[in-house]
């Protein structure tokens, strides 16, 4: 094995890709680390997982069925919450965690090389347990308050997989920005409020106004959590505007991916 | 450049930006709307350094603090990268720049074990098989299952560095983590280093100690300022390092008083032959040489030692031993010996005063300052932590 150092400015994606690999199972361990620590000394332990969707969706329901009036297309108003918060949570949680995580892992990153893009996206591996569980309990709910079922069920897991490429696209983007800018810090958490709300979670954008639709679709957890409903419900998807976020969500990954290269070369000056 | 060199260093350099505000979102949005580039302060931390290491070798860097020992380290270890100059290292590389990198106090010793092992680079595989040994070298046997943060810092130490003393990489780096644990622990540990030494590893090692430098290094560097001072046999490396560094810089001495004129001050180490490194538990030299510019007699000498913060912490004075000097030649050097300087590593300063019948003659604050090193205060050579300034000779018993 040849080492070469220098100060080369560009990016060898192939060889990062094969460094990447190499180090697998240092992601595992850091993950499985994060969730360990999570939980340890808590009484209730990963049975979080499910209290904590179930009480916002609940909260949401009500704010914005009872009290709003959203349609729910006949879904029972939780039941079409939680289908929204399994994904919206999960996302929440990898970029909560995963913008402080090089911050945290300072010390770290001063003392050894390895990778530094495992630390966000160990925070996206470490919270699939607790996706897990809410899909599961989430599924119950189904089963008892739904019995319309359709094919398009299948492609269910596909829209998890976009979720979580969502969580760790932009944690990849906040963790290295928040290394150029503590400012981060404080627009992160602010940010994700405004999410919970600009996202359809509690209500669909079948209800907004088509010339502005196209807005929410910039937002790539809008096309996600339309799908899951689409294929969960058959409630109208409009595939054009999906299309769209996915496109924003692929630009999102790429250039996160080249960003926190160019931030990861001096972090251990800069940290 | 010969063929069995396993490290090849060429010409490398690092500047780094002392730029305090890149941190800042105002400063990033001002920079951006304002045409002029602002200069930022540069530091030259390594200046166009170049070495090889063979096979097999086990290669010294020794420098005083600040003279880009640790950051040659970090480029070669990939933390940093170079600004220029390239480093190329044939085979696996593990570094330890610490012991315990990532350890987790929430998590049992056995689950660090893996934690760590695999931040070190090694495979899932590898910890399994070495896991038995890793416990029993650390002693703690009883406790592998219990959450670190209930250890004691020594056991923490131990497991940790018997983690790291289990790497088999081909290529070493290793930083100043030779000296944890009781005495016990610090033999196996010595005893593990040789051991790696002669196993034909190669190695780069950054220590203060000199001692264990000669005893297990062949060649090495000398760092000063960025700057290789002198290179080649170990031996003669070390030796160059004693002879030209000085630990402390004088002030120029202005000529401010009208009754003497001290032209120079000096600390010296009487047990590392009158060398410049101090070392903590060194029997050290101070000497004053002045000029008498009139009759002097009855005179006082009193050295005010201070840390870093300008604490004082301590006074040598000849009052305290009824020895203040009756008669004062024109010409000479007055010296202060201290049989066991007991200041933990670190920077400090000495103030100077000189009283004639009580009336004071000289006086100047931090007059030079020196730098104490790592040393054998204690036979184990155990040093304590930084914070603890003094060290005190004690007895243990139980009964």
């Amino acid at each position: 094995m040849k080492t070469i150092i220098q100060n080369n400015r560009g990016l060898n994606f192939k060889e990062k890709i094969q460094e990447l690999y190499d180090y697998r199972e240092l992601l595992w361990t850091l993950a499985y680390r994060d969730f360990k620590v999570k939980y340890a000394q808590t009484f209730l332990g990963i049975i979080w997982g499910v209290i904590e969707p179930l009480l916002t969706a609940i909260l949401l329901s009500f704010v914005f069925n009872r009290i709003a009036k959203a349609n729910t297309f006949g879904i029972n108003p939780v039941l079409f919450s939680l289908t929204g918060i399994i994904a919206w949570n999960y996302f929440s949680n990898v970029v909560n965690q995963g913008t402080n995580s090089l911050i945290l892992a300072q010390n770290m990153i001063k003392k050894i090389y390895f990778p530094r893009i495992l630390l966000p996206a160990s925070k996206a591996l470490a919270a699939l347990p607790d996706l897990l569980i809410s899909i599961l309990f989430t599924s119950v709910y189904y089963l008892v308050y739904w019995n319309d079922f359709s094919a398009d069920i299948l492609f269910f897991p596909l829209f998890i997989v976009l979720a979580i490429i969502a969580g760790i696209s932009i944690s990849i983007w906040f963790s290295a920005l928040n290394i150029r800018y503590r400012d981060f810090r404080h627009i992160v958490p602010f940010a994700i409020r405004i999410g919970l709300f600009v996202t359809p979670i509690a209500y669909t954008t079948n209800e907004v106004s088509p010339d502005l639709r196209w807005i929410f679709f910039l937002n790539p957890l809008t096309g996600v959590i339309e799908g899951i409903r689409w294929c969960l419900f058959g409630l109208e998807m409009h595939w054009k505007l999906f299309g769209l976020s996915m496109i924003i969500l692929a630009l999102l990954f790429i250039t996160g991916f080249y960003f926190f290269n160019k931030v990861e070369k001096n972090i251990a000056d800069v940290i | 450049m010969s063929s069995n060199s396993v490290i090849e260093v060429q010409n490398l350099s690092k500047v780094y930006d002392i730029e305090g505000k890149s941190k800042d979102l105002r400063y990033a949005i001002s920079k951006f709307f304002s045409s002029k580039n602002k200069e930022t302060e540069k530091l030259l931390a390594l200046n166009n350094i170049s070495f090889n290491v063979n096979e097999g070798e086990v290669f010294g860097i020794i420098g005083p603090n600040g003279s880009g020992k640790s950051t040659l380290l970090k480029i070669l270890s990939k933390i940093t990268f170079p600004t220029s100059g390239k480093a190329i290292l044939n085979g696996r590389v593990s570094s330890l720049l610490e012991v315990g990198t990532g350890f987790h106090h929430e998590l049992s010793g056995r689950e660090n074990i893996f934690l760590n092992g695999s931040i070190l680079g090694m495979s899932k595989k590898e910890i399994k098989k070495k896991f038995d040994e890793i416990v029993d070298f650390s002693g703690i046997e009883k406790f592998i299952d219990t959450p670190v943060k209930h250890y004691s810092s020594g056991m923490y130490v131990r497991l940790a560095f018997s983690v790291a003393a289990h790497l088999e990489p081909e290529i070493l780096l290793v930083d100043e983590v030779l000296s944890v644990g009781d005495m016990n622990f610090r033999r196996k540990s010595m005893g593990k280093m040789n051991e790696v030494a002669n196993s034909g590893r190669t190695v780069i090692l950054v220590s203060h100690n000199l001692g264990i430098i000669k005893n297990l290094c062949q060649n090495g560097i000398y760092l000063d300022r960025g700057e290789i001072q002198s290179s080649g046999i170990i031996q003669k490396v070390v030796e160059d390092y004693q002879n030209s560094y000085k630990p402390y810089q004088n002030k120029t001495l202005p000529n401010i008083s009208k009754h003497i004129d001290v032209s120079k001050i000096d600390i010296l180490s009487i047990t590392n032959n009158g060398s410049k490194i101090l070392s903590t538990g060194d029997e050290i030299m101070i000497k004053i040489k002045f000029k008498s510019l009139v009759k002097l007699r009855n005179l006082l000498v009193k050295i005010i030692v201070r840390d870093n913060n300008k604490q004082v912490l301590f006074s040598c004075n000849n009052k305290f031993y009824d020895a203040i000097f009756e008669s004062v030649p024109d010409e000479g050097i007055i010296t202060c010996q201290i049989p066991k300087l007991a200041l933990n590593t670190g920077e400090y300063s000495i103030d100077l005063f000189l009283e004639q019948d009580r009336i004071e003659i000289f006086k100047v604050f931090e007059i030079m300052r020196f730098e104490v090193f790592a040393g054998g205060f204690y036979e184990t050579a155990i040093m304590p932590y930084h914070d603890r300034i003094f060290l005190v000779d004690h007895v243990w018993k139980i009964e």
